[in-house]
Parts: C-alpha cells; sequence; structure tokens
C-alpha cells in the first residue's frame, strides 16, 4: 500500500535527512517508526503526506506516486491521510464537535454528513460527552483525542501520527495508543513515529528503526525499540 | 459546486478579518478611496477641458468673403477645393442674400439701421465660406493654402482670419499637462493601494496561519483556504469605492453652482447625474481590481496552499 522507493531528502543547506530509504507497508499494518531527535523520523512521515517532497527516489501510495502530484490534487489525496500531531494542532476559538466538523466543511462535505459523521468519531473517540466544550477545557489527552477524531473523520485508510503521546503522561498515552490500536484493528493503516520504549515494546507490531537518516533495523514482528 | 451557505460562510469569515483588523481597514480603505478619487478627478478634468475647449474651437473659424458678381458655381468650385484639404472639417456657404437676412435679423431692434438698408439698391453683404478645421493647429495651414491658391485669388474680397488660437492651444497644452500629472498620481497612488492593501491581507494571513495548516492538513483546496483573502480584498475594494462616491458627491454639491455661474455649458452636477451609472461601474471595477489584485500578490507571496 505504501512503497518507500530510494528516497532521499536533503534539505536546502546540504543537510542529509534521509538517506536511502527502502520499504514497503501492507494495508492493516501498525507501524512504529522509532530513532532519536533528527534521526529522519518526522521527514519521513512528511514525505506521506506531501509536506515534503523527496530529493531522490518516489513514494507510492495506493501506487499513486505521491510526490509527483499536482498541488491541486493533493487536497484530495490529505483527505485519504489522517494526520495526528504532538501539539494536536486544534482551534481554541471552536468548540471539539466544530473542530471536527471544519475537516469536513474544508473539505466540502454537506451540513447533513458532517451532523451524521461528527458524533460518530467521537464516540469512537469516547468524546461524546463533550462536544460542547472548547480545547483548553480539555485534558491533553482529550485534546489528542479529538485531533485523532478529527483525523478519522474523512474515514481515512491511513493515519500518520507524529509523537501523538509527546505531551502525555503515562495514563494518557496508554489510552491514546490503545484507542490507535482499535482504529487498527478496525482496518486503518497506522504509522506511529515515537521515542516512547514502553509503547513500542508492549505494541508488539513492526517497528522500523531509523538513525542519522538511514533505516538501521526494520522489524516485521515483535519488534523492539533498540537505540 | 459552491453552495449558497458555504459562499455565506467564506464572505462572513472574510468580513471579519476585516472588521477585527480595525484601523488597519480603515487606512486600507482610504488609500484606496484616494486612488479612486484621482480617476475620478481624471474623468471630471477629461470633461473640464473638453467642454472649455470645444466652446473655444467654435469661435475659431476663418471667414472667406467673395466678391459681389461671382457666380455661385465658381463659388462652389473654391469650396469643393476646400472640402478636399484633410485638414478642413466642414465649410459653410452663405450666400448674399442669406448674409442680409441674418443681418436684418441681428439688427431687427434697430428701425433706423434697417430703413438705411433697405434704400440701398443693392445687397452690401458679401456671400461667404466658412470655414472649420479638424484641429487647432490646422487654421494656420488652411489660411496659407488660402493665399496660395492664385486660381480663386480673383473672387476673394477678403480674409478673415482670427489670430485666437494662441491662447487656445496654451490652454489645451496646460491641461495636458494637468492630465499627465494626474495619470502618474494616480498611478503612485494605485500602488500605493496595492502595497498596504497587500500588507493588512498578509497580516489576516497570519492571524490565521495556524487555521491555515490545520485546513492543508485536512485536504482543503487551495482555493478554499485563498476565498476569505480574495473577498477581504474586494471588500476593501467596495468600501473605497462607495466612500469615493460619497466624497464626490458632496464635493460637486458644493463645487457645481460655482462653477456654472463662471461657465454655464459647465454643468458639472448634470454631467455625473446622467454618467452616475458609468462612474459607479467604474470605480466598482477599479476599487475591485486593486483588492484582487493585493490579494493575490500577498496570496502568492506567503501563502504556500
Amino acid at each position: 500500500m505504501i512503497i518507500f522507493e530510494n528516497v532521499t531528502k536533503i534539505y536546502l543547506d546540504n543537510i542529509f535527512a534521509l538517506e536511502d530509504i527502502n520499504f514497503n507497508i501492507e494495508k492493516g499494518e501498525f507501524v512504529s517508526v522509532v530513532g532519536q531527535s533528527g534521526a529522519g523520523k518526522s521527514t519521513l512521515l512528511k514525505l506521506l503526506f506531501v509536506e515534503e517532497k523527496p530529493t531522490q527516489g518516489n513514494v507510492y501510495i495506493k501506487k499513486i506516486k505521491v510526490n509527483k502530484l499536482k498541488n491541486s490534487d493533493l487536497p484530495k489525496l490529505r483527505r485519504h491521510i489522517g494526520v495526528v500531531f504532538q501539539d494536536f494542532k486544534l482551534l481554541n476559538k471552536k468548540t471539539i464537535f466544530e473542530n471536527v466538523a471544519f475537516a469536513m466543511e474544508v473539505a466540502g462535505n454537506a451540513d447533513r454528513e458532517i451532523q451524521a459523521s461528527v458524533p460518530q468519531v467521537l464516540e469512537i473517540v469516547g468524546l461524546s460527552e463533550k462536544t460542547n466544550n472548547y480545547p483548553q477545557e480539555l485534558s491533553g489527552g482529550e485534546r489528542q483525542r479529538v485531533s485523532i477524531a478529527r483525523a478519522l473523520v474523512h474515514q481515512p485508510e491511513i493515519i500518520i501520527a507524529d509523537e501523538p503521546t509527546g505531551n502525555l503522561d503515562i495514563v494518557n498515552s496508554w489510552e491514546i495508543i490503545q484507542l490507535l490500536t482499535k482504529i487498527n484493528q478496525y482496518g486503518t493503516t497506522i504509522i506511529l513515529a515515537t521515542h516512547n520504549r514502553e509503547i513500542v515494546n508492549s505494541l508488539n507490531k513492526r517497528v522500523i528503526t531509523l538513525d542519522g537518516g538511514k533505516i538501521v533495523r526494520d522489524q516485521k514482528d515483535k519488534g523492539r525499540y533498540l537505540i | 459546486m459552491l453552495s449558497f451557505n458555504k459562499l455565506k460562510k467564506i464572505i462572513v469569515s472574510g468580513y471579519k478579518d476585516f472588521y477585527r483588523n480595525g484601523w488597519l481597514s480603515v487606512a486600507t480603505i482610504i488609500v484606496i478611496a484616494i486612488t479612486l478619487f484621482m480617476i475620478n478627478t481624471l474623468v471630471l478634468v477629461n470633461f473640464l477641458s473638453e467642454t472649455v475647449l470645444s466652446s473655444l474651437q467654435d469661435k475659431i473659424d476663418i471667414t472667406i468673403q467673395i466678391k459681389s458678381e461671382v457666380s455661385e458655381d465658381k463659388i462652389f468650385e473654391l469650396k469643393d477645393k476646400l472640402e478636399q484639404m484633410k485638414e478642413v472639417k466642414s465649410v459653410s456657404y452663405t450666400s448674399q442674400e442669406k448674409a442680409l437676412e441674418n443681418f436684418r435679423e441681428a439688427h431687427k431692434n434697430d428701425e433706423k439701421f434697417l430703413q438705411s438698408i433697405q434704400e440701398l439698391d443693392t445687397n452690401p453683404l458679401f456671400a461667404s465660406l466658412n470655414i472649420k478645421a479638424r484641429q487647432l493647429n490646422q487654421y494656420a495651414q488652411i489660411d496659407r493654402f488660402i493665399s496660395d491658391d492664385k486660381e480663386h485669388q480673383g473672387i476673394i474680397e477678403k480674409v478673415n482670419y482670427q489670430e485666437n488660437q494662441k491662447p487656445i492651444s496654451v490652454f489645451s497644452r496646460l491641461i495636458e499637462t494637468v492630465r499627465k500629472m494626474i495619470i502618474f498620481l494616480a498611478i503612485i497612488f494605485s500602488f500605493l493601494a496595492i502595497l498596504i492593501t497587500f500588507n493588512t491581507i498578509r497580516l489576516a494571513m497570519y492571524a490565521h496561519r495556524r487555521e491555515i495548516e490545520i485546513m492543508r492538513l485536512v485536504g482543503a483546496t487551495s482555493w478554499y483556504i485563498r476565498m476569505p483573502f480574495i473577498i477581504e480584498g474586494i471588500l476593501f475594494g467596495i468600501l473605497g469605492c462607495f466612500a469615493t462616491l460619497t466624497i464626490t458627491y458632496f464635493l460637486i454639491i458644493i463645487i457645481s453652482p460655482k462653477l456654472v455661474d463662471f461657465m454655464p455649458e459647465f454643468n458639472l452636477a448634470l454631467y455625473f447625474k446622467s454618467n452616475l451609472l458609468m462612474i459607479i461601474f467604474l470605480q466598482l471595477a477599479a476599487g475591485i481590481s486593486l483588492g484582487t489584485i493585493s490579494s493575490l500578490i500577498a496570496i502568492r507571496k506567503y501563502l504556500r496552499v
């Protein structure tokens, strides 16, 4: 489903962020990408939702060469990929409901669809009670669940999570990971970039380890956090 | 397709930005209004100069008086010849009888004068050809052509050529300079208007950078993201246009009566009234283009979507 083919990314000042990256991810996989800060995790994820383009090589999602997509085709691609960040990226002036609805609004969904889908995803992330609250009234874990709900609302086939537990305590971190595991069980492919050793080790899923922009280890099954 | 609801949302968000920026919005509108006012002044100066010039132009001509015993055939021969000159706009013929009639009409209140004419056996007046040139500076040329025309010199009694073209050409040159100055100012102010609107929109984008980032991530099309900013620019243009129209309206109310006293054919109020639609359209078009161009430049420069 996702293929990285000889991907190298060099930033303007000649820094190799990624060097000759090759891997495949099948539909429905749960892949953790680990590595120290600056190892290239974020760059790798950015190439997936085409925030950055590779200097060399190609990135395929469902056989589409996404690095060759025109700018006008990117919005469509991004509606098939849900993205979750460490800093949640919520709009503080909008309620929880509105924050999730926003993703559908900008994609041009009808009000009817929005009214139907938003409560559903809020139910999945366990925030049905808080639809009319504002982000600052929520805990960090709850905010992250809002951002996951927003990522889910387009029913994406892939969810990319860049350090989703980076700002959360242990309890909240586990809740988020459990939520991602649940979403993965419905068939959504999950790509998780993280620092968290316990989480990676307990997941028992595939682990790709990056170091200095290169893949140093790709454990297909029962991967461990080894750095 | 863009539904009415979505369009409303976009317009509302553009409008919100507009008043959130407060003074900056006001400053933007003022600069746009000044620019549009320059355009108004340009239209006005054009109208003024055309009115004044054409009224002056009407007063200048060349009149050839024809000797009494010359046959009309001969006169028409000269008339045809003159009409063939490309500098000549028109040649009108006044026969001796017509001249007398005109003369009587002009002095109909002067009994004695009329009587004295009645007593004459012959018509004392001359038939004449009245020549209008296409442009002011062509009269001298036509005058020279007539005096060089050996063939018809014999039938000409006298050529009247009023040399009052000098003040006219001075005036027309003055108007031309004023016009150029206003065009120059209008260009400068358009540039300023674009620059300031551009800056205002840029600030609006900065205020919305988080929203824009999220919009991109969740798959908003670039037009969806751009639209509110373009709407904001258009809004600046429209409001600038109405500000200008209001100012112009009051200025005309004040100035027009004074100008009419000074020069009756120059009725500014009437001119604006009869051309109101055209003027509004022109201003709106100019205002909206200024606003749109500035937002498009700002978007191009600062919005990577």
